[in-house]
């Protein structure tokens, strides 16, 4: 039994293009071979031609699978038959270890049928001792094909993974619209029945209850307005880059504020604001304020009604280099513990008080993963809630200033 | 004969369009609950004044908290007395086949009607009934 390592470099190579076979081009040729004389002339044949290589002979089986692992090679060429092995054996130990290693016969005088048989079970080619000639490019062809194959392995692979990343976006896609279109339809529906009871009374000569009739589409029709509102923000927040800008976050705070002072009992909430603003935030304004007015109008709208106590919105932030830390406490409803978990599920009403769309605190969620920050909630039902939010502060990256 | 109809809806609208409907079609005692919650709860405790037991209830599917189907599987427990007076209409604005399967499946659901509530949809109800 023989092995031996040895090193060829054709001498015509510069110094430059050396170091450059050296690392990238030294082609390592596991030969399965039990004739040194054979395996010498093969290596002469290869040096000629002027391809890079390192070889390393093996003549058993146990060689063989020890020289897949520890020695590495890139092409495998191999003679037929040997005492205790042949290349069929080979072949099939590369097949079941899932090895992508080209594999060419240099083998004696075969028969046509032997050297087919060959082909079909997985060899790349096969040379006849007597034309070793055709060696070199018979080798760099195989290793051509198997790239080529390689990178088709690879694109396939990626273009199976896109598609079940499609097949999944299409199923949540086909969940969100049917929640969305039950959302957009049901004060449609609303309107429908009012328009209904309207027309019966105008039948009638019935007039008193139609300004009634009115307020409640009005109504409604906000409703869907609101709707509509949740979904193009949700839509946005997916479709957009995240903007970084310089941003005054009292100005969003209080702007938010003013958003809903036409909302119900907005003005008879004490709301305190503190802003600790010394160091200039960056971030998506855009998104801050989506951010703000859901928040916001959740805790005006889940106040507790009737309750003696003076119902509150507390509000304090502060910028730090790295980022802000924005608390937002009220006392209101607070959240059943059964369900905290679930507050930012997309279409999640948690409270049987809920007109809204379940989507509110869903695309918080979502708007804070874009803009990478944090949000955690605790809450006492019927005493308190507070909303802790982090926002990078983006002062130092590099994202695009639109 | 319908004597008394319970409305489970947590729509203020919907429940005032559906009420003002059966009232001029149908009876003047109608008892609005705006969770499944409360609906329950109503018909656990007049469970002993068969009178205060509605003969229709109206159903609407999405609810926040416990939805319509929450409050079939609750339905179920409800004392035979009730069950065997009162007469479930699933009442939605949902017209997913899934959802109407689903519903229409259920012993106690006698039928199921999209919104908005119609005169021809109460006049199909009394025939029904009558």
């Amino acid at each position: 039994m023989q092995s031996n390592l040895c090193l060829f470099l054709a001498k015509s190579v510069t110094r430059m293009v050396y170091f450059k076979v050296i690392h990238m081009n030294v082609l390592k040729i596991l030969m399965l071979e039990d004739e040194v004389d054979d395996a010498g002339l093969i290596e002469r044949m290869l040096q000629r031609s002027g391809i890079e290589f390192i070889s390393k002979l093996v003549d058993s089986r146990e060689e063989f699978i020890e020289a897949l692992e520890s020695f590495n090679p890139q092409i495998i060429l191999s003679d037929h038959s040997l005492p205790q092995f042949n290349s069929i054996e080979g072949l099939k130990i590369i097949q079941e270890k899932k090895l992508n290693i080209p594999f060419i016969l240099v083998t004696g005088a075969v028969s046509e049928e032997f050297a087919v048989n060959c082909l079909r079970d997985g060899a790349d080619d096969y040379i006849l001792k007597g034309n070793l000639a055709r060696l070199p490019s018979a080798i760099l062809n195989a290793l051509k094909r198997r790239n080529t194959e390689n990178d088709r392995h690879k694109a396939e692979e990626s273009l199976f993974n896109q598609n079940q990343e499609l097949i999944k976006i299409n199923k949540e896609l086909d969940k969100f619209v049917y929640s969305a279109s039950h959302d957009l339809r049901a004060p449609l529906k609303s309107v429908l029945g009012l328009v209904m009871l309207a027309q019966y009374d105008v039948k009638i000569n019935k007039y008193e209850s139609l300004g009634d009739y009115f307020n409640m589409m009005e109504e409604s029709i906000y409703k869907l307005d609101n709707t509509i509102k949740d979904i193009i923000n949700y839509s946005r927040n997916n479709r957009t880059e995240v903007s970084s800008e310089k941003v005054i976050l009292k100005h969003i705070i209080n702007e938010s504020i003013d958003n809903f002072r036409y909302l119900e009992d907005s003005a008879s909430i004490e709301k305190s604001i503190t802003v600790h603003e010394t160091k200039p935030l960056f971030s998506d304004s855009t998104r801050l304020k989506i951010l703000f007015n859901n928040i916001i109008s959740n805790a005006i709208k889940y106040r507790k009604t009737g309750a003696r106590e003076q119902s509150y919105i507390a509000i304090t932030a502060e910028v730090l280099d790295e980022k802000a830390i924005i608390h937002i406490e009220d006392n209101g409803i607070g959240i059943n513990e059964k369900v905290i978990q679930k507050i930012f599920d997309m279409f999640y009403r948690g409270t049987e008080m809920s007109q809204g769309s379940g989507l509110g605190l869903y695309i918080v969620k979502e708007t804070l993963e874009k803009l990478k920050g944090t949000i955690e909630v605790s809450s006492e039902l019927n005493k308190k809630t507070i909303f802790k939010i982090e926002i990078p502060n983006n002062k130092e990256s590099n994202i695009e200033v639109k | 004969m319908i004597n008394m109809v319970m409305l489970v809806d947590d729509s203020g609208i919907d429940n005032f369009v559906n009420k003002t409907m059966i009232k001029q079609n149908l009876t003047d005692n109608i008892v609005i609950k705006d969770t499944v919650k409360d609906a329950l709860n109503y018909l656990r405790m007049e469970s002993d004044k068969i009178q205060n037991i509605p003969d229709l209830i109206f159903l609407d599917i999405n609810l926040p908290a416990l939805s319509g189907f929450d409050f079939l599987k609750e339905y179920e427990n409800l004392s035979e007395s009730i069950k065997n007076k009162s007469k479930i209409i699933v009442l939605s604005s949902s017209d997913k086949p899934e959802d109407i399967e689903q519903m229409m499946s259920n012993k106690y659901v006698k039928d199921y009607l999209i919104k908005p509530m119609s005169p021809e949809a109460i006049e199909n109800i009394k025939h029904y009934f009558l």
